[in-house]
């Protein structure tokens, strides 16, 4: 059950990532899933081989993401001038190296990151893997937090103008260029995140990128293109759904059923539930 | 009657954007429909060619409901009209513009044109004939291997309307034509427009330049989103309501 | 053009090893293939679906084929109408959709197809695919002349789909539907026309490849098919008619004739050539071809050639 909670908090917190970028940069970041994949090995990496302890290794792992993150806003995305087709090159590109590199190297081998914290709690009747319960209380906090970052700070305020009007809020004074390389280094760092709890529930392999930015599509579709918030709710409504329902439904019936709604809500509302036109 | 249109409505949410407007224009006429910034006038437009859903009303076009109609179908039943800003086909050249604005007369079938009969043969030479007279016609002939985002903002509008007149209208919706104009190319646009009437075209004008007045048989003004009033030209000039909406109520003396 | 498709016909005779031929059938496939997504694209639609498209085509042909024994001259054309009607019918929807939503949208539902499709059962083999799909032919020669007159006559259907008045439609369309409803153009109807004639190749070139392999798999048929397809035709040129075959013959041919042993090293290869294109020719590599035949020109004083903003290329450039 807590696998399962867990996973829709990944799956929010890739969404979140995602929409960072498709909003405030207006790219469709195919990549997102091979920097997912990434971070898991990565933070594998630094667990297993380096010998470092899980509390140094996740945030090192979420910091050289979002890192990356500038760096690929800086010098492969602000250059190709959110040109369609030159923007899907890069990403193109940039996600086959990676999951060659990892494949080539790590990728026959069974690998999972191994839990930060030994031992159960009992939480009423339940024993619940204790790294877990942990992984569950940063995502929610992280969640929280990112979610105030948008509403509160004035970083925020300014992705909001840029969402709504790039040219506007650029005359209002908003460097758009700082707000890429945070949208950047933001949705990067967050989908390293997700990877790492990704890592630390199944096992590794260099392919899990794709099908969960599949599940992020998901998510982004049905929230709406240009709403932060909704992806949130619709992620924890997604995850209760996927959560609840194989209890009484055969999983690939549950699937089925999301996607035929996704791909309904495109035909009805192509905006989304909380998208507006 | 050419154009009838009765209670046309529309709201965006809550915001009412046109209420209740009525509008006619007879065959032959040219009617100007004037009116501040922001009065509606292009929303009316978009609600006549279907790009916008009516929210209420009815649009009859020679006897036809076209209330509820696509905007292509609308061009097809003899509609044409220019848009106030990008009218055109960035990509293509100015004749292509205008080559390819020729879908229904003459029409070839999918078949034809796969295939390349002969009757598409022909009538591809035809169209090509007729798009050089029309650019003549706009005085654009001299552009005619340019790429259409290179030309200069009058001769965009120009194109607009080449494009429109491809298509053939018994009707031509012209939305601001001479907004961004200078003096000279705004005289050519008005006696561009008083020859197509004399070809037969009927001419539904909207602008909020008043210089267009001494075209119009017949003005109606709208502000926020209803009308004010309808006359000729001279009688609307002096209307009191008109110079308030225009200048603030202040100028009403 | 000419000369490259009479020394493509003459091949089979010169080369001996038949897996240089199972490269040129592979190419042939990918070049309709691909083209059929550029086909989609002058519409202004970035089909991420177009695996899925090739798959719904390889299985409607192979189903029949391993259980109902039907004739292998049945199913391809099968595949290729199966292919035209799942197109036309996701089209309609989809034609409310742009740029990034559709992309999207449209690389969600090659997902849902293809799990659809695994999803049913014995009937399709579920993930490890449907084997036993009838061959056509014992001898590899004979599927090399079968998908090179597919590979032709597709080409030559596409080519004059693009360069007639139905190719202006669609280009209209692309740039501004507004504009081209106003002159009786309709974007949704277009639209849904371009996706159904492109996926009507797609899907007959996928019923002949899954022949050709007797299998029906899954992984030949999804994201992945239709990323190399991506590449395809962004490095060869979304905006010219050749651009797909010349990054078919720049990703597939040449790396498997001359560079088999780079193998695991060759997606390095192949990102960075994606990354050159990307940052210096944004119109691929007949882009690149169409700048330096104009520079030419231009220096031999004959004044440049008046431009062809269709993208005409015309037909010496080098193809495939």
């Amino acid at each position: 059950m807590i696998n399962v909670v867990l996973l829709g908090v990944v799956y929010i917190l890739m969404g979140m990532g995602f929409a960072f970028i498709l909003n405030l940069l207006g790219i469709f970041n195919l990549a997102h899933g091979a920097i997912f994949m990434s971070a898991s090995y990565g933070c594998y990496l630094l667990v297993v081989r380096l010998g470092l302890p899980g509390f140094v290794a996740f945030p090192l792992t979420v910091l050289v993401a979002a890192a990356f993150g500038v760096v690929v806003e800086r010098f492969l995305f602000r250059p190709m001038k959110a040109d369609f087709n030159r923007t899907m090159m890069v990403c193109i590109a940039l996600s086959t190296v990676l999951v060659t590199t990892f494949n080539r190297f790590l990728g026959t081998k069974v690998l999972a990151i191994p839990p930060f914290i030994e031992g159960t709690t009992g939480i009423g009747p339940y024993k619940v893997q204790t790294d877990r319960i942990l992984a569950f209380c940063i995502g929610v906090v992280i969640l929280v937090a990112i979610i105030l970052f948008v509403d509160r700070s004035r970083w925020g305020a300014q992705m909001q103008a840029v969402t709504q009007n790039r040219e506007g809020a650029a005359l209002q004074g908003v460097r758009f260029s700082r707000v890429a390389a945070i949208a950047c280094a933001v949705g990067f760092g967050l989908a390293a995140i997700a990877g790492v709890f990704m890592g630390s529930l199944y096992n590794l392999t260099p392919f899990m990128g794709d099908i969960t930015l599949i599940k992020v599509l998901m998510l982004v579709i049905l929230a709406g293109v240009g709403s932060f918030n909704g992806i949130f709710y619709v992620g924890g409504l997604l995850g209760v759904l996927y959560g609840a329902l194989p209890v009484v439904l055969n999983g690939a019936v549950v699937d089925a059923a999301a996607s035929i709604m996704v791909l309904a809500l495109l035909v009805i509302r192509p905006q989304g539930f909380f998208g507006h036109e | 009657m050419l154009l009838e249109i009765k209670g046309l409505t529309k709201r965006f949410g809550g915001l009412k954007a046109v209420g209740d407007f009525d509008i006619h224009v007879d065959e032959g006429e040219i009617v100007g429909l004037i009116g501040p910034n922001g009065a509606g006038k292009s929303t009316v437009f978009n609600l006549i060619t279907g790009v916008l859903p009516v929210t209420s009303g009815t649009n009859m076009f020679r006897d036809r409901d076209i209330t509820r109609s696509q905007p292509d179908q609308v061009a097809a039943l003899g509609i044409g009209r220019t848009f106030q800003l990008n009218p055109l086909f960035p990509e293509f050249t100015v004749l292509q513009n205008v080559t390819s604005s020729f879908q229904l007369h003459p029409c070839s079938s999918l078949f034809d044109i796969f295939f390349g009969t002969p009757k598409y043969r022909r009538n591809e030479r035809f169209i090509r004939e007729k798009a050089h007279e029309i650019l003549s016609l706009v005085g654009l002939s001299k552009e005619a291997n340019d790429l259409a985002r290179n030309l200069a903002h009058g001769h965009q509008k120009m194109l607009g309307v080449a494009r429109a007149l491809a298509t053939k209208p018994t009707l031509l919706l012209l939305d601001e034509p001479l907004a961004g104009m200078n003096p000279s190319e705004i005289q050519y646009s008005l006696d561009a427009i008083r020859g197509m009437r004399d070809n037969g075209i009927t001419v539904l004008i909207v602008e909020h330049n008043m210089q267009i007045l001494s075209l119009c048989d017949r003005v109606v003004v709208i502000s926020f989103g209803e009308k004010i009033c309808e006359g000729l030209p001279s009688e609307v000039r002096a209307n009191s309501e008109v110079i308030s909406a225009y200048f603030g109520a202040d100028y009403v003396c | 053009m000419g000369v490259v498709m009479i020394v493509l016909a003459l091949l089979p005779l010169a080369i001996s090893g038949s897996y240089y031929m199972h490269v040129l059938i592979l190419a042939f496939v990918y070049v309709v293939v691909s083209s059929g997504f550029r086909t989609i694209s002058i519409s202004g639609q970035f089909n991420i679906a177009q695996g899925a498209f090739m798959g719904v085509g390889a299985y409607a042909a192979a189903i029949p084929a391993v259980w109902l024994h039907w004739s292998p001259w049945v199913t391809i054309p099968l595949g290729a109408v199966a292919a035209t009607v799942v197109g036309s019918i996701i089209a309609y929807p989809f034609a409310r959709l742009r740029t990034v939503y559709y992309a999207m949208g449209t690389l969600f539902l090659g997902y849902v197809i293809m799990n659809l499709i695994t999803a049913g059962g014995k009937t399709t083999g579920m993930s490890t695919g449907l084997g036993g799909v009838q061959p056509l032919f014992s001898n590899r020669t004979h599927y090399y002349y079968l998908a090179f007159g597919l590979m032709v006559v597709s080409m030559a259907c596409m080519y004059r789909f693009e360069f007639s008045r139905i190719g202006v439609r669609m280009k209209a369309v692309a740039q501004s539907h507004q504009v081209a409803a106003s002159v009786g153009i309709g974007e949704r109807r277009n639209r849904i026309l371009a996706v159904a004639f492109g996926s009507f190749f797609t899907g007959l070139l996928g019923a002949f490849y899954c022949h050709y392999q007797g299998v029906a798999s899954p992984s030949s048929y999804g994201l992945g098919a239709t990323l190399l397809i991506i590449m395809y035709v962004l490095v060869g040129g979304l905006n010219s008619f050749w651009g797909p075959s010349v990054g078919v013959l720049i990703l597939l041919v040449i790396p498997e004739f001359y560079f088999r042993d780079l193998k695991g090293d060759l997606p390095y290869v192949t990102a960075a050539i994606l990354l050159i294109i990307a940052f210096t020719l944004p119109d691929g590599i007949v882009g690149l071809v169409n700048l330096v035949k104009n520079r030419i020109v231009k220096r031999l004083g004959r004044g440049g050639l008046p431009q062809q903003p269709e993208g005409e290329v015309r037909a010496d450039a080098p193809g495939d």
